[in-house]
């Protein structure tokens, strides 16, 4: 797993047409010959089933496949393609059906249908090693920059790549590096936004465990391009693994002199040095986070001025978060053509994605712009486990909203996900099955947002706060109509009137589960009736006459309100229950249900 | 000061070092530590040198994704061909140290492919 490309050829014991072997020995033949066998894995998978085509060669991670016949074709794809990263149209299956059948037959062979770009060392080099880094490209595409284009050059690159920042807004970054650039100073400062701050989102943490060098490599070639000097790299000291592989990343940087004075034989030199944040999501906004690197409070500031006319200590300052410049290196040695082949239009490249809550395989992914959430939910994350239905995904944390089922086909890019009401923020994903409250889960982040918001403007103090009170009220059956007007108004404007981005986002999650769960407020509100049964004050079970009498129930509840024996139906003394839901969470067959009806109980 | 050339070098190494022996990879990002991959890990490097198992390179590596099913080992052969061991523990690494690296067969039975469906 350690080559840079993995090369997938089709055959298999039974292969009729017996030129596969040749192919294989064919295309390490020509690998030999431009001395990168050692690079490039080769893979043979079985058959794809598509003999008449000739053989199949799928390169991945570009996950381009080829049909190829002759001797001379190999070559052309070994050259161009492998060689040279441009990929051979003329040999390309393009046909999108076939397409996709090729990609499910490799999805078993390759170690998953991802595309792994920002991840692409993650999981496979050893962080602490510099040379492995080194092994992959790494370095490389400083040295190109440096050696082949001016700092112009290279934001043209960026430019026309169509990055967009994965810190949360997506701000064309070769845009913002032109305006750094353009801001007249000695002194420029280059920033990475590493203080990953929502709640359940953790791609940067990864990156930075697993592949430290590639964000140290992005910031000097980040720094030749807006003419700085310096970068520091704000990381929370939440994540103790990360600062430790970056403290040694930029010392062994250092010893080969990859960071320090004249990189490369240039007259560029860079430095790097960390800043410890204490977990202050604000500190995650670009001038909070300049604030606390400067050692004052951490709070946000006005803009304009941007950071790139004025951010710390006054002078040009480009911020990034991590994940945008864990692209960089690759862009560079690729190309701004090749990233655009990922992606979709207007926004190119992957997005990963920390996918949980209800899902089967929880973890990290990272998938090209475009992709649909339902590929995302069923194919990558396996679905929703113990045949639930799913209710909502949500994204962009505390600043984000919620996507419903019927918006599952909808394309993911920074767009189509605010176009849905949502956004798609530093990249936490949360599947939520018919099991979680929406009401609930709305004073879930706004709890967050009270604890988290700085005080310095008032609406976003004290707003959230109120806002928080009222869901509170309405989660214990308190709540009435006006109530959620209330909700409304306070929440245009503590969107409208907030200071920085906190406060301007921190409503979302209300409004969007207002907008497509405004049933559950109401039936919260009305019928003093939690339909999920996470709200303890809103939620009475019954066990119906489906019950098999396995007694599953009985032996999880924890106060021994149920009662039973085996083959007979269950009953339930509600004045024990505790509401904790385990007797719904232990039933195999859906046996028991939350009620309406019934007081208010406390 | 570093010449591309000499950047060249440390890479055509590395990689001629890394074809000359098998790599046993443990995932220890955040994920795989709380886990129990750290206990994982100073476990094949005593088995490593308890079992003379000269060939073999212990490394850590940085998270693969699959946070839900750490601690992770993956095996990675000289020809490149590998297995991901997941959900691992102590005693099941003690199984594929014994099966797998001294005997060379592979355990099916705790790999990625069969654990994740
Ligand atoms: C409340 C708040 C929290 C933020 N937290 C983060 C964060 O944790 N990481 C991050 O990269 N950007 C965060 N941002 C966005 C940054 O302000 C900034 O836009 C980003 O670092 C720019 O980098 P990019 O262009 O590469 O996305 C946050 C913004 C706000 C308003």
């Amino acid at each position: 797993m350690f080559e840079r490309m993995q090369l997938l050829v089709c055959g298999g014991e039974s292969c009729e047409q017996k030129q596969i072997g040749a192919i294989k020995d064919a295309l390490l033949v020509e690998l030999k010959k431009h001395d990168c066998e050692n690079e490039i894995a080769i893979t043979q998978s079985s058959c794809f089933g598509l003999c008449e085509k000739g053989a199949i060669v799928g390169v991945f991670p570009d996950e381009v496949y080829y049909q190829c016949k002759t001797k001379s074709e190999i070559v052309m794809i070994v050259e161009k393609h492998i060689k040279n990263n441009q990929i051979v149209e003329e040999l390309r299956i393009k046909d999108p059906i076939l397409h996709k059948r090729l990609k499910e037959h490799s999805n078993f062979h390759v170690f998953n249908k991802q595309n792994r770009i920002v991840l692409r060392n993650c999981g496979i080099i050893n962080p602490l090693s510099i040379e492995e880094y080194i092994a992959r490209d790494g370095y490389f595409a400083l040295a190109k920059a440096l050696k082949e284009y001016t700092s112009e050059e290279v934001i043209e690159i960026v430019k026309k790549s169509k990055l967009r920042g994965r810190g949360g807004g997506g701000f064309p970054t070769g845009l913002k590096w032109e305006y750094a650039k353009n801001s007249q100073s000695d002194i420029k400062y280059v920033v990475c936004n590493a203080d990953e701050g929502d709640p359940g989102a953790f791609m940067d943490r990864a990156v930075l465990e697993g592949d430290p060098h590639s964000i140290l490599e992005a910031m000097a070639i980040c720094g030749y391009a807006i003419g700085a000097q310096q970068g520091y790299i704000y990381v929370r000291a939440e994540y103790p693994v990360a600062v430790e592989r970056l403290e040694r990343a930029i010392e062994d940087a250092k010893n080969l002199n990859l960071l320090g004075d004249n990189l490369f034989g240039t007259d560029f030199s860079f430095e790097i040095e960390l800043r410890l944040g204490s977990g202050a999501f604000v500190c995650g906004e670009e001038t909070a986070l300049i604030a606390s690197i400067e050692g004052f409070r951490g709070m946000p500031k006005l803009k304009p001025p941007f950071p790139a006319e004025s951010g710390l200590w006054g002078k040009p300052t480009n911020v990034n978060n991590v994940e945008t410049f864990a692209n960089i290196p690759v862009i560079i040695l690729k190309g701004a053509d090749w990233f655009n082949t990922i992606g979709t239009e207007k926004s190119s490249g992957t997005k990963v994605f920390a996918l949980g809550g209800k899902i089967k395989n929880t973890g990290l992914i990272e998938i090209p712009m475009g992709t649909t959430l339902r590929d995302v939910v069923f194919d990558i994350g396996g679905g929703i486990p113990n045949r639930k239905k799913i209710k909502a995904i949500q994204t962009g944390g505390p600043s984000g909203g919620c996507i419903i089922e019927k918006d599952l086909d909808t394309p993911i890019d920074f767009d189509t996900l605010t176009d849905l009401g949502s956004m798609m923020g530093s990249g936490g994903m949360i599947v939520m099955d018919e099991d979680n409250c929406m009401v609930d889960v709305a004073r879930f982040y706004l709890e967050f947002t009270v604890e988290e918001s700085c005080g310095k403007c008032t609406p976003c103090r004290e707003g959230t706060k109120r806002m928080y009170d009222i869901l509170n009220k309405i989660s214990e059956g308190k709540g009435t109509l006006e109530d959620i007007d209330h909700l409304e108004v306070l929440a245009s404007m503590v969107a409208e009137t907030s200071l920085c981005g906190l406060g301007q986002t921190a409503p979302n999650p209300v409004l969007s589960t207002l907008k497509h769960f405004r049933d559950e407020y109401l039936a919260h509100v009305n019928d003093h009736y939690c339909p999920a049964g996470v709200c303890r004050e809103l939620t009475n079970y019954i066990i119906d006459d489906t019950c098999v009498g396995c007694t599953k129930c009985a032996t999880n509840c924890p106060v021994g309100a149920i009662i039973g024996w085996p083959k007979a139906i269950h009953k339930l003394d509600m004045s024990l229950c505790i509401r904790c839901g385990a007797c719904k969470q232990a039933c195999p067959v859906g046996s028991i249900k939350t009620v309406k009806g019934g007081e208010a109980h406390v | 000061m570093t010449k591309l050339a000499e950047i060249k070098k440390i890479k055509r190494k590395t990689l001629k070092d890394l074809k000359s022996q098998r790599r046993i990879q443990v995932g220890i990002g955040t994920c795989g530590i709380a886990a129990g991959a750290k206990e994982v890990f100073e476990f094949l490097e005593r088995e490593k040198i308890k079992n003379k198992l000269d060939d073999c390179m212990i490394t850590g590596v940085g998270c693969m994704g699959e946070c839900a099913l750490e601690p992770m080992v993956e095996v990675v052969e000289k020809d490149g061909s590998s297995i991901i061991y997941c959900n691992m523990s102590v005693d099941r690494t003690q199984e594929v140290v014994d099966s797998h690296l001294l005997k060379g067969v592979k355990l099916e039975k705790y790999s990625l492919t069969r654990q994740k469906r």
